[in-house]
C-alpha cells in the first residue's frame, strides 16, 4: 500500500504526553551565547559531566547565567555546538587505547570543517578540551589528509616545521640567552684558534 | 652553496632509511659519460642555425624560459604543527598512512624521533625469495614488471601492508660468476602512488638486507601482525628468531625441502599454515627430476624422494587446525586413512579443515576407499592454470575438471558430519560446521582468526 493511499488518523496531540527538551545555555569567551540540546551535549564528556553535577532543572536553564566556557572563542564554539547537534544521539566510539581505526570524513563533517587552518586548529583543540571524541577523530583526519602526496620540504612549508639547521640554531640561541658566560668562553677558543693556539687552557 | 642533507630528498625519502633509522644508504650517482652526446650536438647545431633566422623561426628560446619561469606557486595554508600538544600530535599521525609518515620523519630529526615511536597496524608482512614464490610480488604488477623479467639475479622481496597502503620494498642481488659476489644491492622500492624508485646499497647483500629490512620493519608495527608470508630457502633462524613473528597468524611458506616445513609448523604451532611446495616437487617431476638426479645422484635421489614422501605424510599427524598443501606429496592412502581416523573419534576437535593439492593425478574411489560417506553431487569448473604472457601462441582450452561433494558420517556421534571435496588434483576435508567455501573454480575462501584469506587450487 503506498503512502498516499494510507488512511489518515486524527491524534489528538494534547493526549500524548510529550517530554519536554531542555536546551543549555552555553557562553563562549567573547560573550556569545549558544543554546544546545541535552542530546547533543551527551556527545562531550565533559560538558555531559558538567551538567549532571550541575543538576539544572529547565528552571534553572531559564532562569541562571549561562555556563561560561573560558578557553574557546564563539566562532569555533558555534562549529563544535553544530557537529554535536547533527550527531546527537549518535554512539560515541569508545576509546581502548588502541591504534584507531580507519576514520572517515562524513559528508557533513566535511563541510563543517571547510574553514581556514587557523580555525581548524581551534577545532582540534576544542575538541580535545570538550572530549569530543568523535569530532577530535574527524578533525585530525582532516590534518592527516593534508599531508598525503607531499614532499618532506612541502610538509615543513605547511606544518611550519623548521629543518634540522634551523632548529641547532633556535637551540643555540636559547643556550647562549640562557648562559651569557658560555658565549664567551665560545668566542675566546674562537680567537684562540685563529690565533694558532693549540691548546685553550 | 653547497646542499645540506636535509636539502637532499633523495636521502630521506627512502623508506629503509626511515625504518632503519642508523641504515644509511648511498644514492647511486650517474656514471661518467665518455661517449659523445650525439644528440646534444644536433641540438647546438640547430640553435646556432637559429641565432641567425631569428625573425622567422620563432620566438627566441629565452622567452619561453621566462614563461615557464613566473608560473605562480599556489599559496600553501599553514598549519601549527607544533603549537599541538604529542597527544594530539600522535592522533594525527596515527591517522597518516604510511608513506605520509615518513614523508613527515624525513622532515627534521624531532618529527624523526617523533613518528619512529608510533607503531603501524599490519595486516600482512612477507619476506619472500622470488625464486621460491611469486604470487605475492603479483599484486604489484608494476613492480613484477620492473624486477622479474630480469634472468640471472636473485631477488628478495619484503612488503608489508598498513590499514591504508602498502609498502613494497624488492633487493636485488646480480649474480656475477666470473666476478665474484656483487658487493652491493640494488634496491627498488614501490611507493603507494604507484612510482618506482632505485637506490643502491654498498657492501651488503640482497638477503642480508631483506633480513635487516625485516627486522626493522617488525620493530614498528603492531604486535599483533596479522598474516606473515615467509618464503625462503632453507630454515633461515635469523628470521624467525624475531618475536613478533611469532605472534602471526597465517604462516605462509615455500620450501625446498620438506624438513623445513615440519621444523617451521612446530616452531609457530599456528593457526592457519598455507605452504607452497611447488620447488619440491619439481625436484621429483619429469623431465626436471633428470636434474636432481644429476645432482644428487640416482640412489641419493631415490632416498630423498622417499623420506620426502614420508615426511609429507606426516605432516596429517599432526596436531592441525587449518592446513593448506600446495603440490605436496602427501599419498591418497595418508588422507584417506586420516578421514577414517576422524570419523571413528581419533582426531582432535581442534580440527578445522585441509586441503591437499598433489602433484599426483587422485582418484576419487582411492580416496573415499571403505569410507562412511554419502554422495551429496558434483559441479564442474575449469581447470586451474597459470595464465600465459605471450599472446602470440595460441592458448588451448582450459578442460573441464570434475568437483564432488561428499558428506562423512562419523562414527562415534551420529549427529557429527564432515565434508569432503575432491577436485582435480586437490582434496578437501573439514570437521563438521568448519567447511570453508569453495566454488567450482577452486578458489577456497576461510576465515581465520586474520580475517578473510582466499586460496587458489
Amino acid at each position: 500500500m503506498s503512502v498516499e493511499n494510507a488512511p489518515v488518523v486524527d491524534v489528538d496531540e494534547a493526549a500524548i504526553p510529550v517530554e519536554k527538551k531542555m536546551y543549555y545555555r552555553f557562553e563562549s569567551n567573547d560573550k556569545k551565547e549558544f543554546r544546545v540540546s541535552e542530546l547533543a551535549i551527551q556527545q562531550s564528556e565533559t560538558l555531559n559531566r558538567l551538567v549532571e553535577a550541575m543538576g539544572y532543572t529547565s528552571e534553572d536553564v531559564e532562569n541562571k547565567p549561562a555556563i561560561a566556557i573560558e578557553n574557546i572563542d564563539g566562532k569555533t564554539l558555534k562549529l563544535v555546538f553544530q557537529w554535536c547537534e547533527h550527531h546527537k544521539g549518535e554512539a560515541i566510539p569508545v576509546d581502548d587505547g588502541s591504534v584507531p581505526k580507519i576514520v572517515e570524513i562524513p559528508e557533513f563533517d566535511a563541510k563543517l570543517m571547510d574553514i581556514d587552518n587557523g580555525l581548524l586548529f581551534k577545532l582540534i583543540w576544542a575538541a580535545d578540551y570538550l572530549n569530543i571524541v568523535q569530532l577530535l577523530n574527524v578533525s585530525c583526519k582532516k590534518v592527516a589528509n593534508m599531508a598525503q602526496g607531499k614532499t618532506p620540504a612541502q610538509l615543513r612549508r605547511v606544518y611550519l616545521l623548521p629543518s634540522d639547521e634551523e632548529d641547532e640554531a633556535a637551540k643555540r640561541a636559547a643556550q647562549e640567552a640562557q648562559d651569557p658566560r658560555a658565549r664567551e668562553v665560545e668566542e675566546e677558543f674562537e680567537e684562540r684558534k685563529r690565533q694558532g693556539g693549540n691548546s685553550f687552557f | 652553496m653547497s646542499l645540506s642533507k636535509q636539502e637532499r630528498p633523495e636521502d630521506r625519502l627512502s623508506a629503509l632509511n626511515f625504518l632503519g633509522g642508523h641504515l644509511k644508504i648511498a644514492v647511486s650517482k650517474p656514471r661518467p659519460q665518455f661517449r659523445f652526446n650525439f644528440s646534444k650536438r644536433k641540438m647546438d647545431f640547430g640553435l646556432n642555425v637559429k641565432q641567425f633566422f631569428t625573425s622567422r623561426i620563432g620566438k627566441p628560446k629565452e622567452e619561453k624560459i621566462v614563461e615557464e619561469f613566473f608560473v605562480e606557486e599556489e599559496e600553501e595554508e599553514k598549519f601549527q604543527w607544533l603549537e599541538l600538544p604529542d597527544n594530539l600530535r600522535e592522533i594525527i599521525v596515527h591517522q597518516m598512512p604510511l608513506q605520509s609518515r615518513i614523508n613527515l620523519a624525513a622532515t627534521s630529526k624531532g618529527e624523526r624521533e617523533f613518528v619512529k615511536q608510533m607503531k603501524v597496524e599490519c595486516k600482512l608482512f612477507a619476506i619472500e625469495d622470488l625464486g621460491r614464490r611469486t604470487t605475492n610480488l603479483l599484486r604489484y604488477p608494476d613492480l613484477h614488471w620492473k624486477v622479474f623479467a630480469r634472468s640471472g639475479k636473485r631477488f628478495f622481496l619484503n612488503f608489508m601492508c598498513d590499514w591504508q597502503h602498502d609498502i613494497a620494498v624488492c633487493f636485488c642481488e646480480e649474480r656475477r660468476p666470473f666476478y665474484g659476489v656483487c658487493p652491493s644491492t640494488k634496491v627498488y622500492w614501490l611507493t603507494p602512488a604507484g612510482n618506482i624508485k632505485k637506490t643502491i646499497i654498498p657492501n651488503i647483500n640482497a638477503y642480508d638486507l631483506a633480513v635487516v629490512t625485516a627486522r626493522h620493519f617488525f620493530s614498528m608495527i603492531t604486535e599483533d601482525c596479522k598474516r606473515a608470508s615467509v618464503a625462503l630457502s632453507g630454515w633461515p633462524e635469523e628470521i624467525f628468531e624475531i618475536p613478533e613473528l611469532q605472534k602471526s597468524y597465517v604462516i605462509g611458506s615455500s620450501y625446498d625441502d620438506v624438513e623445513s616445513i615440519h621444523k617451521t609448523y612446530d616452531f609457530f604451532e599456528p593457526y592457519s599454515f598455507d605452504v607452497y611446495m611447488h620447488k619440491t616437487a619439481m625436484k621429483y617431476i619429469w623431465p626436471f627430476s633428470l636434474l636432481s638426479v644429476a645432482r644428487y645422484g640416482l640412489r641419493d635421489w631415490m632416498v630423498m624422494r622417499r623420506n620426502d614422501r614420508i615426511l609429507c605424510d606426516a605432516m596429517l599427524d599432526k596436531d592441525l587446525r587449518i592446513l593448506i598443501l600446495h603440490d605436496s606429496f602427501v599419498s591418497v592412502d595418508k588422507m584417506n586413512q586420516f578421514i577414517d581416523k576422524w570419523s571413528n573419534g581419533g582426531v582432535s576437535d581442534k580440527f578445522c579443515w585441509w586441503a591437499i593439492s598433489t602433484h599426483c593425478h587422485v582418484e576419487v574411489e582411492e580416496v573415499i576407499d571403505q569410507l562412511p560417506i554419502t554422495y551429496v553431487g558434483e559441479k564442474y569448473g575449469p581447470k586451474y592454470t597459470v595464465p600465459k604472457e605471450s599472446k602470440s601462441k595460441k592458448q588451448k582450452p582450459i578442460p573441464l575438471v570434475r568437483m564432488v561433494k561428499y558428506k562423512v558420517q562419523s562414527l562415534v556421534n551420529r549427529e557429527t558430519i564432515g565434508t569432503l571435496y575432491i577436485r582435480d588434483k586437490m582434496v578437501l576435508f573439514a570437521n563438521a560446521g568448519q567447511c570453508p567455501k569453495i566454488d567450482e573454480f577452486g578458489l577456497i575462501t576461510y576465515t581465520s582468526r586474520s580475517g578473510v584469506n582466499e586460496t587458489q587450487f
